[in-house]
């Protein structure tokens, strides 16, 4: 009672405090005084309501107080009291029910909410005073908004908010999140109109089935018997004499099973399975043998599907596979679009003894299976899968009555519905081999019988328990039963015997597992566990990638293989399954030849690969007058490398003189060989490669692979298509001959350079000579990341007099050059000195000083170490072992001086402008960026290459440095590295590619920040700042916005670039991409990865060819012309006479730079920097249309007055023949034609 | 002609030409430039207010054109680093301003007639280059300590000024003025913006401490408010979000 008194007084407080409101809303004019005067009566009362909750006798005065204090404010004003009343009949209501539901324990809680209620009008009063005191002169109508948003957030609780509040804290993971799963389940449910529509469709179905006629009794081994019934009858691979005889006799139960029942059922197409039960009158006793059984549910099928008139469907087909076949319909008119009916035949359960499936029993007899011809012994071969054909028809019928449970708890449904969409989105769900959405709605009965589950848990939470039950059993050797008698327990040893993963029915009879690989299973748990993971992780949105986004297998694994040859398949199974599996899969060869390939793979690449997987293939659909073609479909294999192993050179066998040694042998063949090892022994050893470079032991694998396929199976590499690394292929150089190293894809040449550079780093670091000495030296160029697409290569390099000449100690070009000279990258290095306060205040001082310094450390350097050095103003560039480095001595205090400002009344300020972040970007937080990445490769080989891919594409799409800078390329695809879910990390650069092309494809960067979390650097609330300000400032932040541990709320890499424009033609060319690789994937053409590197050119407003001679670096194109000659690269040796060569000359790029500085207002400029030769330019649509004359206006157009015809108008348009003609003249040498092939302007 | 002008907002016009082979030219714009404060840089009378000036016209380049059409010109100046630019041409003598107005509006200048002034592409990339190349150490070091000289001599100058006009203020009518010498570093804090917002936290601070907030009853129930406000806040930005991702992609995961 006390509860309830307390909430009366709280009422009555909100009455006498809608009152307050209401005046005030009558007359703003009041003064203030009178307001104020009112607060003070409020206040008063106020504290009169507390002591009547302290003293609850005064329950009678207070109901008549809340009825008065009503009828007052509805004299005020209208609409405020009905509002109010409204309020408080939905919170008394709330109040009731509450108390009924809840037990003693919540009472505390209730009181909790009252008082927060209670508080919330003293919040009101506050606020109100605040506001009328501060805010009256402000404009009324602000006023009144702003007041009314206040209200909203202050108002009294309901107590439904209340729950709802506390609930989104305890049984979801966040508020977004429960939001998110609302807004998905709302979509994927069928509406209710198609339920409508169903339910009669389904009764006329119904009435169609039953009113088939029965026929009379006909021999099954009868080749007729189709005709006789005038339907067509599948036939399958098993001897055809059959004893027994078949009649058509009405079904004795018609109903609706699975999904649909309890409205679980979704996707694209929503699926209704019906069950039809054949009488048993139909069975004889010895049916459940040799196929017997599924003869005749075909023959029923096969008759049902003749006999279902056309007005009732669009389509008719079988589906699976021929032991297991489903009939399919889908319904005419408006239903079939959203609706697809599964007949499913089963028996009634009590036709056969349950016992008579146990595993163990054999019900195909090998003598009727093979014929004559072969002799087995006397014992019959238990038919495990077999059995559990039949078992599972039989015992349909209780599964679906265990179902309907579900149907009276939403929050299992939802659960259920979002476990089924995260299956679907990794392509487990499909057919019966997956794990298929009847599996898990098994799992969730059985955790809701073992109360793992409890029918009041939230979806969030069905799942979560669902993921964490599913990590910790392994069905796969500690199986798990439906059924909780002990016998049953039992029987899960028993079927381990059988089957891959055990996972009994409440008959404990029957596998529902049986079908599901032990690959699929620990598929399925690698994947539960990363999704909880991820779950757990600190990002707060993983909603996404948990549910939303799909994980397509050819992005889930490392390797590929893929068998689409049915008829070899055929044959393989033919000749490798033994006959118990003969007996037991019969015509089913796609699960044997999986099996065996299988098997093969995993015995041979041991403990190189995490794990084997096959993708569950589609149903197969077949119409109900032909034949099934085709049996086994195409398989597809993926492999998901062990880091750990996967790169090992030799497999060490076992020692020579033990007897295993025979064995490893006999299974590799003359592969194996005898060696000896560092510790002394000597094993028996299989070698693979050479191993030279990274890009070769990738594909050690693959070689293992094609090895054991052919050896072992005898399918030869024509026999199937491996995709590994076919991507890389442009990374490797092409027309360069270097014979003193392995190449590769680049990380060996990587590693040259930065052995190079260490050294440098000591020299440097012991140089006597100079006033401060040196102390940090750090690279910034992306060779010291692993990120060069093409890292320079050392070699010497000599004048020859006609393209370049000797001066002192540098090479210098020759005055008319025709040819490019070699390009050679200068490798960014900043230098750090000890302290000093010396250094000068003022910035051009600073820079004379910095300026001194590289002289300085030349000469030193020259002295010390013999090298050959050139010093410059802003920098130092040495010539070592073959590369160029260039030194810039770093120092805080440069930054500072161009920070350095002083306001209008002396205060000294320091503030980020252009040149001061960019000086910053290149001397500090380069560098920074280039250690954390260079730490990310070393734990993960593949982040180099696929950086180089990245680049690579963008770059071949003609977009460059300037549209998108490398650096943010790789920070986004190290943030895909850091936070890979919902993939695991890739060891192929090729697959990681893929993944960053469907992460630009997304083009999800206007809605998710890019957080970089280097190391896990930045904790759980830095992670929330960056996101509350993304949220609250999105407009304000560049369009890709980047956040790193040194760099967390600036994004200073995505400033200036990437824009809008850059970010959206990325995602359609992705997208494209995509598509392109995709349809590569699936139909049989050739593999041609190259196309996804050609750029489309059609679209440019006009084309810039250059002359190829000039493009210094044309060997590095996607397309070489064959008749290029090829370059042999000589190693680097030391000359005396050696000179600084001519350094960082690419004309291509003066010329991009000075086009953009120039005409940026008017067009965009697209070229591939490697190698390409030609230059997209695109007019900007706006600089194309007629200006008026404004002094902001004149640049580059001319003005449209035709003084001839005496038109003057004051107008200025583009001068676009002018300034194509500007390109000539900028490029005179480089370029070769301009081609104009855009309709939007004319050159006249 | 004056209707012309008008139209124009008095600029007046004339065609570049980059040399005799190329046809398509470049419409100059330009006018005296004379506004109210005139910097001094850009005297009144003698200085010529140009825009749309091509890319890739040097100082020389200008200076050059308009020797040869009006008379010397002093200085260049370009007032804009990106783009078409602007300049201001100063002339040394005020006749060849006149001169410059004077020129119709349909005449043609040839950047390259006779002589080369202006280069472009792989040859100016080239002499660019090489330039750099060839300024040597030596030629680098004079020039920095020539520069830094002067510096040293600035600044030297500047402390030299300083302690005069402290010496000139002692020695007023004999009257001398008492600071407190503190040590270094000692000294009053320098008018940065940071020591600024530093001592201004530092008093927030303190005044944080005096208060106290969980003292009176209406205090603790404020505070209880604002939690659940803030949540509803919460909420709100949330379901904001959800909009902006709806709006982004539907939520439909097949």
């Amino acid at each position: 009672m006390s509860m309830k008194i307390s909430y009366r007084a709280n009422i009555n407080d909100f009455s006498n405090h809608s009152d307050n409101l209401s005046l005030e809303n009558d007359g703003y004019s009041n003064d203030e005084t009178d307001q104020s005067e009112d607060y003070e009566d409020e206040n008063e009362e106020n504290v009169e309501n507390e002591e009547n909750i302290e003293n609850e006798e005064n329950v009678e005065s207070e109901e008549n107080e809340e009825s008065e204090g009503n009828v007052e404010s509805e004299e005020n004003e209208e609409s405020e009291e009905n509002e109010e009343s409204e309020g408080n009949v939905e919170s008394e209501e709330n109040e009731e029910s509450e108390e009924n539901e809840e037990s003693e324990g919540n009472e505390e809680e209730e009181k909790v909410e009252n008082t927060v209620k209670r508080e919330n009008f003293h919040l009101i009063s506050e606020k109100k005073r605040r506001k009328v005191t501060d805010d009256l002169t402000e404009d009324l109508t602000l006023l009144k908004k702003k007041r009314k948003l206040d209200k909203n957030l202050y108002k009294p609780p309901t107590v439904d908010e209340l729950n709802q509040l506390r609930e989104t804290e305890n049984l979801f993971h966040s508020n977004l999140f429960r939001l998110q799963i609302e807004e998905m389940l709302n979509e994927v449910r069928l509406k209710d109109k198609y339920k409508k529509l169903f339910d009669i469709w389904f009764k006329k179905l119904k009435e169609t089935i039953e009113s088939i006629k029965e026929t009379e009794e006909y021999q099954l081994s009868d080749d007729k018997l189709g005709k006789k019934l005038n339907v067509h009858i599948p036939m399958f691979d098993v001897p055809k004499e059959t004893k027994g005889i078949f009649k058509f006799l009405k079904p004795t139960d018609i109903a609706i099973i699975g999904s649909y029942m309890f409205d679980a059922a979704i996707g694209a197409n929503i699926v209704v399975d019906i069950m039809v039960e054949m009488p048993a009158k139909i069975f004889q006793n010895q049916d459940y043998q040799n196929y017997r059984y599924i003869k005749k549910k075909m023959i029923y099928l096969a008759y049902i599907a003749s006999n279902i008139t056309d007005d009732i469907t669009e389509r008719k087909t079988f589906m699976n596979d021929t032991l297991k076949p489903v009939l399919k319909i889908v319904p005419n008119g408006k239903l079939g679009t959203k609706i697809n009916v599964l007949i499913h035949a089963s028996a009634e359960e009590a036709n056969f003894k349950l016992s008579r499936f146990l595993p163990e029993k054999n019900n195909v007899r090998p003598e009727w299976f093979f014929g004559d011809t072969k002799n087995i012994a006397e014992k019959f071969p238990p038919t495990p899968h077999y059995n559990s054909i039949i078992l599972h028809d039989l015992t349909m019928k209780i599964h679906a009555e265990n179902m309907k449970v579900i149907k009276e708890y939403p929050n299992l449904r939802d659960g259920i519905i979002l476990l089924k969409i995260w299956l679907i989105q990794r392509e487990l769900l499909k057919s019966y081999t997956g794990f298929s959405g009847y599996i898990i709605t098994m799992v969730v009965l059985h955790l809701l019988s073992i109360k793992k589950l409890n029918t009041f848990m939230s979806s969030y939470q069905v799942v979560r328990n669902v993921w964490s039950y599913l990590i910790q059993t392994n069905w796969c050797e500690s199986g798990i039963t439906m059924n909780q008698s002990e016998d049953s327990k039992n029987k899960v040893l028993n079927y381990h015997k059988y089957y891959d993963c055990v996972f009994l029915d409440n008959t404990s009879y029957y596998n529902i597992t049986t079908h599901v690989s032990k690959a699929t299973y620990k598929w399925l748990q690698k994947e539960a566990e990363l999704c909880l993971s991820h779950l757990d992780s600190t990002h707060a949105n993983s909603f996404q990638s948990l549910f939303m986004r799909k994980v397509p297998f050819y992005m889930a694994f490392d390797h590929f293989i893929r068998f689409e040859d049915t008829e070899m398949l055929k044959i393989l199974v033919n000749i490798n399954s033994s006959d118990e599996d003969k007996l037991d899969y019969g015509p089913n060869y796609r699960a044997q030849a999986i099996k065996i390939i299988c098997n093969t793979l995993k015995k041979g690449l041991t403990n190189r690969v995490h794990q084997i997987c096959v993708l569950p293939n589609e149903s197969s659909e077949w119409k109900y007058t032909e034949d099934k073609c085709n049996d086994i479909g195409e398989i597809f294999i993926g492999l998901e490398l062990n880091p750990e192993y996967c790169f090992n050179v030799v497999d060490k066998g076992p020692e020579a003189n033990l007897p295993e040694a025979i064995e490893f042998r006999k299974f590799w063949g003359e592969k194996s060989e005898l060696r000896r090892f560092q510790d002394g022994t000597i094993r028996e050893a299989v070698v693979w490669s050479k191993g030279k470079t990274l890009s070769e032991k990738r594909l050690i694998c693959k070689k293992i692979a094609t090895f054991l396929l052919k050896k072992k199976l005898g399918l030869f590499k024509n026999k199937f298509i491996y995709l590994a690394d076919e991507m890389e292929e442009l990374l490797k150089l092409r027309k360069v001959i270097i014979r003193h190293f392995g190449y590769g894809t680049g990380e060996e040449a990587a590693l040259r350079v930065i052995n190079v550079f260490n050294c440098l780093e000591k020299d440097l670091m012991s140089l006597t000579d100079i006033p401060l000495s040196i102390h940090g030296v750090q690279g910034s160029s992306a060779v010291f990341r692993y990120t060069d697409v093409f890292p320079p290569l050392a070699t010497v390099y000599k004048p020859d007099d006609k393209l370049i000449k000797k001066c002192k100690n540098t090479l210098i070009l020759s005055r008319n050059i025709t040819t490019s000279p070699r390009y050679v990258c200068p490798l960014n290095v900043s230098l750090q000195l000890s302290t000093s306060g010396k250094w000068p205040d003022e910035l051009e001082a600073f820079r004379h000083t910095k300026a001194a310094f590289h002289i300085q450390i030349a000469e030193c350097l020259r002295k010390q170490f013999k090298l050959t050095v050139k010093a410059h103003f802003p920098y130092v560039d040495v010539y070592k072992d073959g590369f160029v480095f260039r030194l810039r001595v770093a120092h805080q205090k440069e930054i500072g001086c161009l920070k350095h400002q002083v306001t209008e009344d002396g205060v000294i300020q320091y503030k980020d402008n252009e040149k001061s972040i960019e000086l910053e970007k290149k001397l500090f937080e380069l560098p920074k960026l280039t250690s954390a990445l260079h730490g990310l490769h070393s734990q993960q080989p593949s982040f180099g290459p696929t950086c180089c891919l990245a680049k690579r594409w963008l770059s071949a799409q003609l977009l460059d440095n300037s549209h998108i800078p490398d650096i943010v390329v790789e920070l986004l695809v190290a943030s895909m590295y850091l936070m890979p879910a919902p993939y695991r990390l890739s060891q192929m650069p090729q697959v990681a590619f893929l993944r960053l092309l469907e992460s630009f494809a997304r083009g999800h960067w206007n809605t998710d920040p890019v957080i970089v979390n280097f190391n896990n650097e930045m904790s759980k609330e830095e992670i929330i700042a960056v996101e509350t300000l993304f949220g609250s400032s999105r407009d304000s932040l560049p369009p890709l916005f980047i956040s790193t541990p040194y760099d967390q709320q600036r994004s200073l890499w995505t400033k200036t670039a990437p824009s809008v424009l850059i970010l959206n033609r990325i995602t359609m060319l992705a997208k494209q991409s995509l598509k392109l690789y995709e349809d590569q994937f699936f139909t049989k053409v050739l593999f041609d990865f190259k196309t996804l590197f050609r750029p489309p050119i059609t679209e440019y407003d006009c084309l810039i060819y250059l002359k190829p001679l000039m493009v210094p670096r044309r060997l590095q194109a996607v397309d070489v012309n064959d008749e290029e000659p090829n370059v042999s690269w000589h190693s680097y040796k030391r000359h005396s006479a050696q000179r600084v060569p001519i350094v960082g000359f690419d004309p291509v790029q003066d010329f991009l730079q000075e086009l953009r500085n120039g005409y940026n207002e008017f067009a965009l400029f697209f070229h591939d920097t490697y190698g390409g030769t030609i230059i997209g330019v695109l007019f900007k649509p706006s600089a194309l249309g007629i200006k008026d004359f404004k002094v902001s206006n004149i640049g580059g157009r001319k003005c449209n007055n035709n003084y001839l015809l005496g038109n003057i108008n004051n107008e200025l348009v583009l001068n676009i023949s002018a300034i194509i003609q500007d390109f000539y003249i900028l490029g005179k040498g480089l370029v070769k034609a301009i081609d104009v092939q855009s309709k939007k302007f004319s050159l006249t | 002609m004056k209707s012309k002008n008008e139209s124009l907002k008095n600029f007046k016009t004339l065609w570049l030409q980059f040399d005799k082979a190329i046809a398509d030219k470049h419409q100059l714009f330009f006018k005296e430039h004379s506004i109210r404060n005139q910097d001094p840089k850009y005297p009144k009378g003698r200085t010529l207010f140009m825009l749309n000036i091509p890319p890739y016209i040097t100082h020389k380049a200008l200076k050059v054109i308009f020797n040869n059409l009006c008379g010397t010109v002093s200085t260049v100046y370009f007032i804009t680093t990106r783009g078409f630019k602007t300049a201001y041409i100063v002339f040394e003598k005020e006749s060849a301003l006149e001169k410059a107005l004077e020129i119709c509006d349909g005449h043609v200048v040839t950047l390259n007639s006779e002589r080369k002034i202006c280069f472009t592409g792989v040859e100016k990339w080239c002499f660019k280059y090489n330039r750099a190349s060839l300024y040597s150490e030596k030629m680098l070091k004079k020039k920095i300590e020539a520069y830094m000289q002067n510096y040293d001599q600035k600044i030297a100058e500047k402390i030299a000024k300083e302690k005069a006009m402290k010496e000139e203020e002692a020695e007023n009518d004999g009257w001398v003025t008492i600071t407190g010498r503190k040590k270094r570093g000692q000294f009053a804090l320098s008018r940065k913006e940071s020591t600024i917002n530093k001592v201004q936290h530092k008093e927030e601070q303190r005044n944080k401490k005096k208060q106290l907030l969980n003292f009176y009853t209406f205090q603790i129930r404020e505070s209880k408010k604002q939690n659940l406000a803030e949540l509803r806040k919460k909420f709100e930005l949330d379901k904001k979000r959800l909009q902006d991702l709806k709006s982004k992609r539907t939520f439909k995961p097949f």
